[in-house]
């Protein structure tokens, strides 16, 4: 039937899998409502555009499906921007669909009008495109959702003019039966294989890009062992023998991968944030295993590059090396004494927060998927908390921007109902979308959100005194955060020990609205 | 030593700057080298986008540009709608970001807080963007990025400065920065603008933002030419209680029937934009049969027709042309064109938006000469339409332009610091203080005596009457406001609870005054979209 093409939009989605958008309306984007509940799709109202973004980022990541919002022309598209460049660094598959204006050469001065949207969003997001018509907007639905698919995951923007989205459309195609792709052959890993033949210490790193493969079970055939990255984390389950957990930024780590005879990145930027140096280290050979041709040709100088998903490899590699004698160079024992002189240098830097981080994961369920916000908590806890799952942390790690935490575990959470998500947030951090509280309650999620409140921007004071600064403007004056917590109608509890802190979490889990656990360094 | 971070404040020092907006980072530890010592004022807020609408409010305030330090990356992603406002309102802001190191540039090599191209993203919004990358780059940089505010129509300029250079050595430059030189206005046009009006029988004078600062000007020039003043939003304020004051919409017919039956529009500072003089988007705006602009930017000029078109400054031109008026000779009957359109435009706007507007005036009374800073909200709406304000500069928001919601917070806090000595009102809507809630801390932290005044009519109203009148079922416009007194105890700030009474609200406003340091206000307003 013909519906206003804003409306036919919702319905393409509810289509194509989308169950839930995050947004906010306005007078612009209000034709993109009409389709929302029609369709049977759940709308979650943000606070900010930037704490939509967020939530869609959250979302995405917890079941790797793409994460919509809907935002309104010029200041909508401007607040989501730092979660477009954040799912952009992070290869989060996004699509947001904002309204623009008609007409922007001849009139000037209109209500949200900017200098140039699609160009704005464009500097941010993979890609971003212009429907002047019904056929346009769902071609590039489509191919939004293909690439989602195909290629590394990334965020897209859809602008739509105003009177299109007014005007009457006829219902988007129905999409195909998912066609058999290329990408479902299976690669070709005979030159892995032989490599991994003549190997004595095949060291694998797994980053974000790995699917839920089992893992564990390929690097036990192999012989392996291996680092993960931040994302990750989770890839080889808890206690695989050989896993260095995610320490590749510990200056130590390039020793133990010069010593590797053979390195195998798959699915992993190997990005500064990644190792905080520029050079993995490697004095053997590099194998890399990515769907992006612009990591594959970075300056590792990989030997030998396959340009394919993680999964087929995966599989590939799996039943090419069933019949392979498993390596013998690495010992585990050698590898738990490496690890345990890398946590002392951890508690070193950060002291304390180990003991706590110990104390939170002992209070966790372990499949608790868990969404971080730049805090020192977070570096911390990268490398002493090691997860039982994979995909079950987030980080903002590229792009690196404060306030991701909370509105991403809103996104977790709406995603698991039922399961348990929590969010870890710095002061600093927290006081930056704070504001999504009020979303957590109105969804009546059992939420946990640690605070930890070490009362400034800890990290950057640190910063100016290794540069020999004068420590300035890192010190804020912070709300009673509990106080506040209750405004918005969530519980909130202040532990003055770590077993009251435990007690905390787990009530929060059980909790019908979202609870702050406040937990500053005194806890210790 | 003096690192180029270090020298670039310095600049700031020497270019009469005394506030920056900022939050640190890694990226921008070296701008804070030379802060604390330099003088100048660092505000620290809780969120980017609170830093450029600081920088805003402080730059409308003090008339003097308002300067933002912000990280890279997801720092400059957050200040790029206030920056986009700052554009549309034709604000001086600048800001000064981080950039990745040189080297590593445009290459995704997967750095914190990495963009492909951070410039190009800058220069969406702001006028202009640059990269200093050495010593030589800085004084042609800051004299680049401080010309808008001189001369020309001002607006939001970019500088980043790469992780590498920042902490460089600086080694002076003999460069000597290069003045521009002003134009004198083309006095062949100020004559035709000044023979047109002379003849003129009816003439109005609509004033834009861009003369708010003229009082004195505007109001001479009203008088000898005995023109009524038809003010836009950014212009509010410039007549108060004169006779002339239209202190009304150019939207509401009846400013459009005194525009269209004049028979000379002298435009000054105006944008003539849609929000302000078609905000119905009826898809015109009063004609203008004989149409004089006065406005700094050449573009403008294009894009609507006039008669006469002269560049320049709206005071300067105003001043020469009263000069070349000689003295007045016969009444044109103003005050009496002034007040049948203030009497129509009032009764036009309806009993909702009157009854609003009275809440206004009890405000005003209640504080005299207050900068009123406002957000997206029904009051401002109320104001925008029609309201009298009692100090020059002293009403502004941002429904206007851009339309970006959660300004009115940050932007007051801007407004107090460049004025220590003014009262200031801040009034939002429950929707739009929650987009930047979090800045209140910074007002605390700041100890600065502003009345946030929040109009909690529990949800996104306007949003929601604009769906039932085009039939979409109402669909997330009404999230849940936080218990605004929990708010405000949290952070330690003295609350009052009242109902939308223009005696309630004198009443309260009164009682906030005497209080020294932030203080909180909720108003609560029926949600009319529930009735429905």
């Amino acid at each position: 039937m013909k519906r206003p093409l804003g409306a036919q939009i919702s319905h393409m989605l509810k289509d194509r899998g989308v169950d839930v958008i995050f947004g906010i309306p306005g007078v612009h984007n209000q034709e993109m409502y009409r389709g929302i509940e029609e369709a049977g799709i759940q709308h979650v109202l943000a606070r900010h555009e930037q704490g939509a973004g967020f939530m869609a980022d959250g979302y995405a990541r917890a079941t790797g499906k793409p994460g919509v919002a809907y935002v309104i022309t010029g200041p909508g598209l401007c607040n989501i921007m730092t979660p477009i460049g954040q799912a952009y660094s992070d290869s989060v598959p996004m699509l947001v669909v904002s309204s623009c204006l008609d007409e922007t050469q001849a009139l000037r001065g209109q209500l949200h009008q900017m200098k140039d949207q699609c160009l704005a969003a464009g500097t941010v997001a993979d890609w971003s495109a212009r429907a002047n018509s019904a056929e346009a907007a769902y071609a590039l639905v489509e191919r939004a959702f293909e690439e989602f698919e195909l290629l590394r995951p990334r965020p897209k923007h859809i602008q739509v003019t105003i009177a299109q989205l007014q005007a009457e459309a006829d219902p988007a195609p129905f999409p195909n039966q998912p066609a058999l792709r290329t990408k479902a052959l299976p690669p070709d890993v005979s030159s892995v294989v032989s490599m991994l033949n003549l190997a004595r210490r095949p060291l694998f790193i797994l980053g974000g890009g790995c699917k839920s493969n089992d893992w564990r079970q390929i690097l036990t055939q192999l012989g392996a062992a291996c680092f993960t990255t931040y994302a990750g984390r989770g890839l080889p389950g808890a206690n695989y023998p050989l896993d260095f957990g995610a320490s590749l930024p510990r200056p130590g780590s390039a020793e133990v991968i010069a010593s590797a005879d053979l390195v195998i990145a798959v699915g992993a930027e190997l990005g500064e944030v990644d190792l905080w140096r520029s050079d993995l280290g490697h004095s053997a050979t590099l194998i890399r295993v990515d769907l992006d041709p612009e990591v594959l040709s970075d300056h590792h100088r990989a030997a030998i590059k396959l340009q394919t998903d993680s999964e087929s490899f995966a599989r590939a590699l799996w039943q090419a090396t069933e019949n392979l004698k498993p390596a013998t160079g690495w010992l585990s024992d050698e590898i738990s004494e490496t690890r345990a002189r890398w946590r002392a240098e951890v508690d070193a830097e950060r002291p304390g927060i180990a003991a706590v981080a110990d104390a939170l994961r002992a209070a966790m369920p372990a499949d608790t998927m868990i969404y971080s916000d730049m805090t020192q908590f977070a570096y911390v806890a990268k490398e002493v908390w090691d997860m039982a799952y994979p995909h079950h942390w987030h980080h903002p790690t590229g792009f690196g921007t404060l306030g991701y935490g909370l509105p991403a575990g809103i996104g977790g959470a709406v995603a698991r109902r039922g399961k348990p998500t929590a969010v870890i947030a710095g002061d600093y951090g927290f006081h930056y979308t704070m504001q999504e509280l009020g979303v957590a309650v109105e969804l009546g999620l059992s939420l946990p959100i640690i605070l930890w409140d070490n009362g400034k921007l800890k990290e950057i004071e640190d910063s100016m005194v290794r540069s020999q600064i004068a420590p300035n403007a890192v010190v804020a004056h912070n709300p009673d955060f509990c106080k506040l917590a209750e405004a918005f109608g969530a519980r909130a509890s202040a532990p003055s020990s770590l077993a009251e802190m435990q007690s905390a979490v787990r009530a929060a889990f059980d909790a019908p609205v979202p609870t702050l656990i406040h937990v500053t360094p005194d806890i210790l | 030593m003096t690192s180029i971070g270090e020298a670039l404040v310095s600049q700031l020092v020497a270019r009469d700057v005394d506030t920056v907006f900022g939050i640190p980072g890694v990226h921008t530890v070296e701008l804070y080298r030379g802060l604390a010592s330099s003088g100048i004022r660092h505000v620290t807020p809780r969120h980017e986008q609170g830093a450029g609408f600081m920088a805003d409010g402080y730059a409308r305030v003090s008339g003097k540009p308002g300067v933002a330090f912000v990280i890279t990356g997801p720092g400059l992603t957050n200040t790029l709608t206030a920056m986009g406002q700052a554009r549309a309102d034709s604000v001086p802001m600048l800001v000064v970001s981080g950039v990745n190191t040189l080297s590593s540039l445009g290459k995704g090599l997967g750095h914190l807080h990495e963009l492909p191209d951070q410039r190009a993203m800058a220069r969406t919004v702001a006028l202009w963007s640059e990269r200093v990358e050495g010593s030589d780059d800085l004084l042609p940089a800051m004299d680049r990025a401080f010309r808008p505010f001189q001369s020309g129509r001002p607006g939001p300029t970019h500088i980043e400065i790469p992780l590498d250079i920042a902490g460089d050595q600086y080694v002076e430059t003999t460069v000597t920065p290069g003045y521009l030189t002003e134009k004198p206005e083309d006095m062949a046009l100020i004559d035709k603008a000044v023979s047109r009006l002379a003849a003129a029988k009816t003439p109005v004078l609509l004033v834009g933002g861009g003369a708010c600062r003229e009082s004195a000007a505007i109001r001479f020039l009203a008088e000898r030419l005995d023109a009524p003043v038809v003010q836009t939003v950014n212009a509010r304020g410039l007549m108060y209680g004169h006779p002339l004051s239209v202190p009304a919409s150019p939207s509401l017919q009846a400013v459009r029937d005194l525009i269209e039956g004049s028979d000379a529009v002298l435009a000054l500072g105006t944008e003539l934009g849609q929000t302000d003089f078609d905000m119905y988007a009826t898809g015109n705006m009063a004609s203008m049969s004989s149409l004089i602009r006065v406005d700094l930017c050449p573009d403008q000029m294009r894009r609507h027709e006039a008669e006469v078109a002269i560049v320049g400054d709206a005071g300067v031109v105003a001043a020469a042309i009263l000069e070349a008026l000689g003295p007045a000779t016969a009444s044109l009957n103003g005050a009496r064109r002034a007040e049948a359109a203030r009497r129509g435009a009032f009764e036009e706007i309806g009993a909702d938006m009157r009854a609003l507007h009275d809440i206004l005036v009890a405000m005003r009374r209640a504080v005299p000469d207050a900068i009123m800073v406002g957000d997206s909200t029904y009051p401002i709406y109320a104001g925008n339409l029609y309201y009298d304000h009692d100090r020059p500069g002293g009403w502004f928001n941002a429904s206007t332009g851009f339309g970006a919601l959660g300004y009115g917070i940050p932007a007051a806090i801007g407004a107090a610091l460049a004025a220590p000595n003014a009262s200031v009102l801040c009034i939002s809507g429950d929707g739009g203080a929650q987009f930047s809630l979090p800045e209140l801390m910074t007002a605390v932290d700041e100890n600065l005596p502003i009345t946030f005044v929040i109009w909690n009519n529990h949800g996104y109203q306007e949003i929601a009457t604009s769906m039932q009148a085009v039939g979409v079922t109402v669909l997330g416009c009404e999230p849940t406001p936080p218990d605004f007194e929990g708010v405000a105890r949290s952070c330690g700030m003295p609350f009052w609870r009242i109902g939308p009474d223009a005696a309630e609200v004198a009443q309260a406003l009164t009682a906030a005054q005497s209080h020294e340091g932030p203080r909180l206000v909720e108003i609560r307003a029926p949600n009319q979209s529930h009735s429905s």
